[in-house]
């Protein structure tokens, strides 16, 4: 009788064991097919932000527009003068050669710095967040992305060109704009970078504010 | 203790442990809290936040227009090899017209699908992140321009969504949206046929019914940029402020 009741001891514990296995197996299952969510996928790479980040977002448009109308308005009005024109002509060169990245810029901004390996479709997000943060320039391992040289080509290896360069981990993305705004949208909720930390296994990345970043003219 | 109750015993603790997982993973849909005359009047903020927009960028668009013809008008024979510079940064970064040959992509959610009043994981639906690839893929093909709807696009151009909605410039598209390139059509081809390109959207025109074309066209023109150009932090490094 000893020995059937101890049998049944241990036959009960054999029982438990299995089944705490399997439900951890389980959970180990779910988990890892978490993980490694393919990022190329388009469903999960954009915000579902609510119509309040939309109201944000248009308000802050509109008064960049109203500025922009400000400086139109001005640079019109002393065209028509003729000895201004001169001056009002030599200063839009100059800001167009900002912009077009014809001239070595610097200012306040970020730096992030990237180890993993990554794919087109994360410099394309990445390239847009920060365009869509406010960032006034942007840089990658140092070529600056205008509208010449953007555009991020795979190579069949796998490997990333852009300008005629292939792109090494680790990256260097360069950002100049309001420093505070730009770190403040990157490490968000729902930001790239808390994508980035769920999709890759071991995401390494720093991330710097910067009162000075210089980038070359393309 | 038999092997098949061992067996049944692992497959009933993996299956416990399969639905407790995917309880936990399951976000439960928040009914939202807002009386309906609230969500109207937020509806009624965003729609006059939009026409003020669509008004201060066609009023961008008619100044610039000026400006250039006031500059071609003007006797400014001294100032006629900066003046080319100035056109050609302009060409350069948007700010003016560019024309020529090239080519149309269409792009539509799928037949019978209201946008609206979908989740935002529907799969049938046109994303932001399927549009910023295909403008990707046409500037590592060295496209002259490119423009969605009357969007001009210019290296600091932002394609986001907010829920289901589209924002390219911070403009708000609705679907059909139509991609137009000045620049080569068979290379640009060439790069659609490789399988490793586009691999999720093409899945989902084959799969979900989204629509995708492209056509060539003789003659195509991208608008000017209506947008504004931000510079508040920015400077030329010798020493002159922008």
């Amino acid at each position: 009788m000893e020995l059937f009741h101890r049998k049944k001891e241990i036959y009960s514990s054999q029982l438990a064991i299995l089944l705490i296995t399997g439900i951890v197996l389980g959970f180990l299952v779910i988990n890892q097919a978490k993980h490694f969510t393919n990022y190329v996928e388009s469903i999960g790479r954009d915000n579902t932000e609510n119509v309040f980040r939309r109201i944000q977002i248009l308000k802050t448009s509109n008064d960049e527009l109203k500025e922009e109308i400000t400086t139109l308005e001005k640079q019109l009005e002393e065209l028509t003068n003729q000895a201004q024109s001169f001056v009002t002509i030599d200063n839009e060169i100059k800001k167009n050669e900002i912009i077009a990245g014809d001239t070595d810029v610097w200012g306040p901004g970020i730096e992030l710095v990237i180890e993993n390996n990554l794919n087109a479709v994360w410099f394309t997000d990445l390239a847009n967040e920060l365009a869509a943060s406010g960032a006034e320039a942007i840089s990658v391992n140092s070529i600056r992305l205008t509208d010449s040289t953007i555009g991020f080509d795979s190579l069949p290896n796998g490997q990333i060109m852009i300008n005629g360069v292939i792109l090494q981990a680790p990256y260097t993305l360069q950002a100049i704009g309001d420093k505070d705004a730009l770190d403040q949208i990157l490490t968000g909720p729902l930001g790239i970078l808390e994508k980035m930390g769920a999709t890759f296994q071991d995401f390494k990345y720093t991330l710097s504010k910067k009162d000075r970043i210089d980038m070359k003219q393309v | 203790m038999s092997t098949s109750i061992k067996i049944m015993s692992i497959f009933t603790g993996i299956f416990v442990g399969l639905l407790v997982m995917a309880q936990i993973k399951t976000s439960v849909p928040v009914v939202s809290s807002y009386p309906l005359d609230q969500l109207e009047a937020q509806e009624e903020l965003v729609k006059s936040y939009v026409d003020d927009e669509t008004q201060l960028k066609s009023r961008i668009v008619s100044l610039r227009e000026e400006i250039n013809k006031t500059l071609d008008d003007n006797n400014l024979i001294s100032q006629t090899t900066n003046l080319e510079k100035l056109n050609a940064l302009k060409k350069e970064i948007g700010l003016s017209e560019i024309k020529g040959e090239g080519f149309y992509i269409e792009l539509d959610d799928s037949q019978f699908i209201d946008r609206a009043s979908l989740k935002s994981d529907e799969p049938g639906i046109i994303y932001a992140a399927d549009i910023r690839d295909i403008v990707n893929l046409l500037r590592a093909n060295n496209v002259d321009g490119i423009a969605i709807n009357d969007q001009r696009i210019i290296s600091t151009s932002s394609i986001t969504s907010v829920g289901n909605s589209v924002l390219v410039n911070n403009s708000n598209l609705a679907p059909p949206f139509t991609i137009s390139a000045v620049g080569d059509y068979e290379s640009f081809l060439i790069r659609l046929s490789d399988p490793g390109v586009l691999t999720d959207l093409q899945k989902r025109v084959n799969e979900n019914g989204i629509k995708f074309s492209i056509k060539k066209s003789l003659y195509i023109i991208l608008p000017i940029y209506n947008g504004q150009f931000r510079l508040k932090f920015i400077q030329r490094n010798d020493g002159t402020v922008s």
